[in-house]
C-alpha cells in the first residue's frame, strides 16, 4: 500500500511538472507554482521554524570613550513653595555599552510658586499689622554635584524624519552626591531611567527622568524632600 | 651665438603666443575678415550661415582644411556629433592645417561625452589627428572571440608584447583573463586580473575586476576564496546585487546552507524586487530544499508570482510589438531626460534586467538623443545644406530608435528565457517537496540546529525581520537554521 502510495505520488507530481511545461504562456506556467493548498498545510505540519534575524553592529561605539554633556531640567515636588530649574554639565565614561559612569554638576535657579507668592503677601500684610505669622520658609537649593552609574540593558533605532537611522538605549541609573543649600550641605540620592540617543560618532542626546531626595532645612528643622527631575541633555562623544 | 638665441626667443616667443589659430583661413575679401570676426566672437551659428557667401569661388572651402573648420563651427554650434562624424569621414587628415587640428583636439577633448556615438567612423588615418589618446576614446575597443584557443595566445602576445601602446594593454590583459576563465586556464586568467588590480590602469573598473576573479575562484571550486573576492565588491556598484547572488551560490557550494538563505534574503528583498532576477527566487527554495525547510520552499514559489508577474508580462509585450505602450514611455525617457538609470527609474520594474550595462543599447540611445537635438540646432542655423542635414539627422534618429528596440527586444527575450527556465527548476523544486513530504522520516524525524550563532557582543545588535524593510538593514540578514529530520534508529 505504501509503494502504490508513493508511485501515486511520483505519477502526479510528474503530471503537475509537464502540465505547467506543456502550457504556452510563460504566465500560466507561473500561476500553477505555489498554489496547492493541502501541500501548503502539510508542509505548516512540520515547521522547522527556521528564523532569519537582523544581525548589525552598533552604529556608535561607546566602548572605553567620554561623552560630554549640557543639561537643563526641572524639580516637580520638593518644596511646594519653590519653583526650581538647574543648568548642569555632565561627564560619563562609557566602559562599554551596557555600563558608563560619570559625574554630573547642577547649578540650581529657584523662583516662588504662586502658593509662595501668595504666603509671602500675606506675611507681609500680617506684618503691617503687627502680626508675624504665615511667613513661608524655603531652603533654596543653590548647586549640586553626584556620582551616577548607567546601567544600559535594551536598544531599539528609530527613523529619524527619514534623515537617518538613529540607535538608541534605555537606560537606569543610580546616584549619590551633595545638595549645596542656603543652609549647608545636604546629601542626595538619585534613581531613574532615560534614553540616549546616539546620533553620530560624536553626537548623543538624553532624555532623563529620575527621583531625588535630600534634606533641607525650614524653621530650624530638618525635613526630607523627595521630586522629580525631568532633564534633557546634548552631548559630545569623545 | 648663445646670446643672439635667447635674444631671439625672447622677441618672438611672446609674437608667437599671441598668433591667431586661424591664420590658415583667407582674408582676401571683407565679407571673410568679417566672417573671422564672428568666429573670433564665439558666434559659430551665425558664421556657419556667412560660411557659403563668405567662400563661394574660394578654394579653401572644398580643401580638406575648409570642411575640417567648417565643420568645426558646426561642432561648436552644437551639431557636436553630426559635426565629429562628418570630420572623420573626410579621407585626408593629414592634409588639415595644424592650427585646425590643435583645435579640433582641444574641442574633442572638452567634449568627451559626444564621443562614443562616432565610435563606428574612426578610420585609422586619424590616429595621428587625434593623438592616441583621443583615438583611443574614440575608437571602439576590439572584442575577441573568447571560445576561441587562438584568441589566447593572440592576447597573450598582445599583452606582453613591447610594441602594444602601455594605454592598451590592460585591455588585452581583461580580454585575455576572460577567453583563458572560458577557456578553463583559470591561472592564467588569475594572473590577469592580479596584474590589472595591481597597476595602476582605469580602464576597466576595480569591482568589475573583483567579481571576475571571485567567478574564476568559484569555477576552480575554490569557494572561500571566491567569496572574498564577491566580499569586495562595493556597494555601491551595480554588480553589487549580482555579488551578493553568487555569494550565496558559493556558500551553497560550500555545504553551508544557512549562509545562503542569509545572504539570498538581501537579494530577495522588496526594495531589490525591480532588479534581482528569477534565480534568487529558484536559489533561496533550492537552500530551503537541502535544508529539508518546505514551508519556506512553498513559500517562496508562491511570492514568486507575486513578485514577476507583471515583469514577465511587461517583457512579454515587450517582445511581441514595438508599439507596446513600454517601449513608448521608455523612448519618451530617451528623447526628453538624460541617459542615465536614474531617469529610467519609474520603469525599471518592467524592463530587462540590468539593461543600463548593455553598452550596445546605451549608445544607441545617447546616439538618438544627439541626433534628435541637433536636427534641432540644424534647422536653427538654417546653413546652405541644412534641409538635408536635417533629414539625416532625423533618419539616423529613427534607425537608432529602431536598434534600441531590436536590442530591448534581445534582452526581453533572454530575460523570458530565464524565467522558463527558472519556472521549470521550480517546479521541479515543488515536486521534490510533493515527494519528500509523504516520507516518514520527513514527518517523525528530528532536526539538528546547524551551527551559525549570532557573535556574543555588546557591540552587536539584534533586531526582529518584519515586513518593513529599512535600508540599513539590508545585507545585515542571518539565518539560524536546523536541518533536514532524521530518525533516530536504536543501534546496539
Amino acid at each position: 500500500m505504501k509503494k502504490l502510495n508513493w508511485t501515486l505520488t511520483l505519477i502526479a507530481a510528474f503530471i503537475m511538472a509537464n502540465q505547467a511545461l506543456a502550457k504556452d504562456s510563460l504566465l500560466d506556467d507561473m500561476n500553477s507554482l505555489g498554489g496547492n493548498k493541502k501541500l501548503i498545510k502539510m508542509a505548516r505540519d512540520i515547521d522547522p521554524n527556521n528564523k532569519v534575524r537582523i544581525v548589525q553592529n552598533r552604529l556608535v561605539d561607546r566602548n572605553l570613550r567620554l561623552e560630554l554633556g549640557v543639561n537643563y531640567g526641572a524639580f516637580h515636588g520638593g518644596d511646594p513653595y519653590l519653583n526650581t530649574d538647574q543648568l548642569g554639565g555632565s561627564v560619563d565614561f562609557h566602559i562599554n555599552p551596557l555600563f558608563s559612569v560619570g559625574v554630573r554638576y547642577f547649578n540650581h535657579s529657584s523662583t516662588l510658586t504662586s502658593e509662595g507668592q501668595r504666603r509671602v503677601t500675606q506675611a507681609a500684610s500680617a506684618r503691617t499689622l503687627g502680626s508675624d505669622t504665615g511667613r513661608p520658609d524655603s531652603d533654596f537649593p543653590i548647586e549640586s554635584y553626584m556620582g551616577v552609574i548607567n546601567f544600559y540593558p535594551t536598544y531599539g533605532k528609530m527613523n529619524l524624519l527619514d534623515f537617518s537611522v538613529v540607535h538608541f538605549d534605555f537606560y537606569l541609573l543610580g546616584g549619590a552626591g551633595q545638595m549645596v543649600l542656603e543652609s549647608g550641605n545636604s546629601e542626595t540620592y538619585t534613581a531613574g531611567a532615560g534614553v540616549g540617543f546616539w546620533f553620530t560618532q560624536h553626537l548623543s542626546s538624553r532624555i532623563e527622568a529620575r527621583y531625588q531626595t535630600y534634606e533641607d532645612r525650614a524653621f530650624n528643622q530638618t525635613r526630607s524632600l523627595n521630586m522629580t527631575v525631568i532633564s534633557a541633555s546634548l552631548g559630545v562623544l569623545l | 651665438m648663445m646670446i643672439r638665441r635667447v635674444l631671439f626667443s625672447l622677441i618672438f616667443s611672446p609674437l608667437v603666443a599671441f598668433a591667431s589659430p586661424w591664420s590658415f583661413f583667407p582674408q582676401k575679401s571683407e565679407s571673410q575678415k568679417e566672417l573671422l570676426s564672428l568666429i573670433q566672437k564665439g558666434a559659430y551659428a551665425q558664421s556657419l550661415m556667412f560660411w557659403e557667401s563668405s567662400l563661394s569661388g574660394d578654394s579653401f572651402a572644398q580643401s580638406s582644411t575648409g570642411q575640417a573648420m567648417y565643420y568645426y563651427l558646426m561642432f561648436q554650434a552644437g551639431a557636436r556629433t553630426t559635426a565629429l562624424e562628418k570630420l572623420l569621414s573626410l579621407n585626408t587628415p593629414h592634409h588639415i592645417d595644424g592650427s585646425m587640428r590643435d583645435l579640433w583636439r582641444e574641442a574633442i577633448r572638452q567634449n568627451k561625452s559626444h564621443l562614443v556615438v562616432a565610435a563606428s567612423y574612426v578610420k585609422p588615418q586619424w590616429k595621428g589627428f587625434l593623438t592616441l589618446e583621443l583615438y583611443q576614446k574614440i575608437q571602439s575597443k576590439p572584442i575577441f572571440a573568447v571560445d576561441q584557443k587562438a584568441t589566447v595566445k593572440k592576447l597573450s602576445q598582445l599583452a606582453s608584447s613591447k610594441s602594444t601602446p602601455s594605454d592598451e594593454k590592460p585591455w588585452y590583459q581583461w580580454q585575455l583573463a576572460v577567453a583563458a576563465a572560458h577557456q578553463d586556464q583559470n591561472q592564467l586568467a588569475k594572473n590577469q586580473i592580479s596584474r590589472l588590480l595591481e597597476s595602476e590602469q582605469t580602464l576597466i573598473d576595480r569591482d568589475t575586476l573583483y567579481i571576475t576573479a571571485a567567478r574564476i575562484a568559484f569555477q576552480s571550486n575554490e569557494f572561500a576564496e571566491a567569496i572574498d573576492w564577491y566580499q569586495k565588491v562595493s556597494k555601491g556598484s551595480d554588480l553589487w546585487l549580482v555579488a551578493k547572488e553568487e555569494i550565496a551560490w558559493a556558500y551553497l557550494r560550500n555545504d553551508e546552507p544557512n549562509k545562503t538563505i542569509s545572504e539570498v534574503h538581501t537579494v530577495l528583498s522588496p526594495i531589490f524586487s525591480s532588479i534581482s532576477g528569477p534565480e534568487a527566487d529558484f536559489l533561496s527554495a533550492f537552500a530551503n530544499l537541502m535544508i529539508c525547510d518546505y514551508k519556506s520552499i512553498l513559500s517562496v514559489t508562491n511570492n514568486f508570482k507575486e513578485r514577476h508577474r507583471e515583469k514577465v508580462s511587461s517583457l512579454e509585450t515587450l517582445v511581441a510589438s514595438d508599439k507596446s505602450e513600454l517601449f513608448g514611455k521608455i523612448m519618451s525617457v530617451v528623447d526628453t531626460k538624460p541617459i542615465q538609470l536614474s531617469s529610467f527609474s519609474q520603469y525599471i520594474r518592467n524592463m530587462p534586467r540590468g539593461f543600463q550595462r548593455d553598452t550596445f543599447l546605451m549608445d544607441h540611445m545617447k546616439y538618438r538623443k544627439a541626433m534628435i537635438e541637433e536636427g534641432r540646432i540644424l534647422s536653427q542655423i538654417k546653413v546652405a545644406n541644412a534641409p538635408s542635414l536635417t533629414k539625416e539627422a532625423a533618419r539616423r534618429a529613427e534607425t537608432a530608435k529602431k536598434e534600441v528596440y531590436l536590442r530591448l527586444q534581445h534582452l526581453a527575450r533572454t530575460e523570458l528565457q530565464e524565467f522558463k527556465t527558472m519556472i521549470q527548476k521550480l517546479h521541479l523544486v515543488e515536486a521534490e517537496v510533493i515527494q519528500r513530504l509523504h516520507l516518514e522520516e520527513v514527518r517523525l524525524g528530528q532536526r539538528e540546529k546547524i551551527e551559525n550563532p549570532v557573535p556574543r557582543s555588546s557591540q552587536i545588535l539584534t533586531f526582529p525581520v518584519t515586513k518593513e524593510v529599512w535600508l540599513d538593514e539590508v545585507d545585515h540578514y542571518h539565518a539560524e537554521v536546523k536541518d533536514c529530520p532524521k530518525l533516530m534508529r536504536a543501534s546496539l
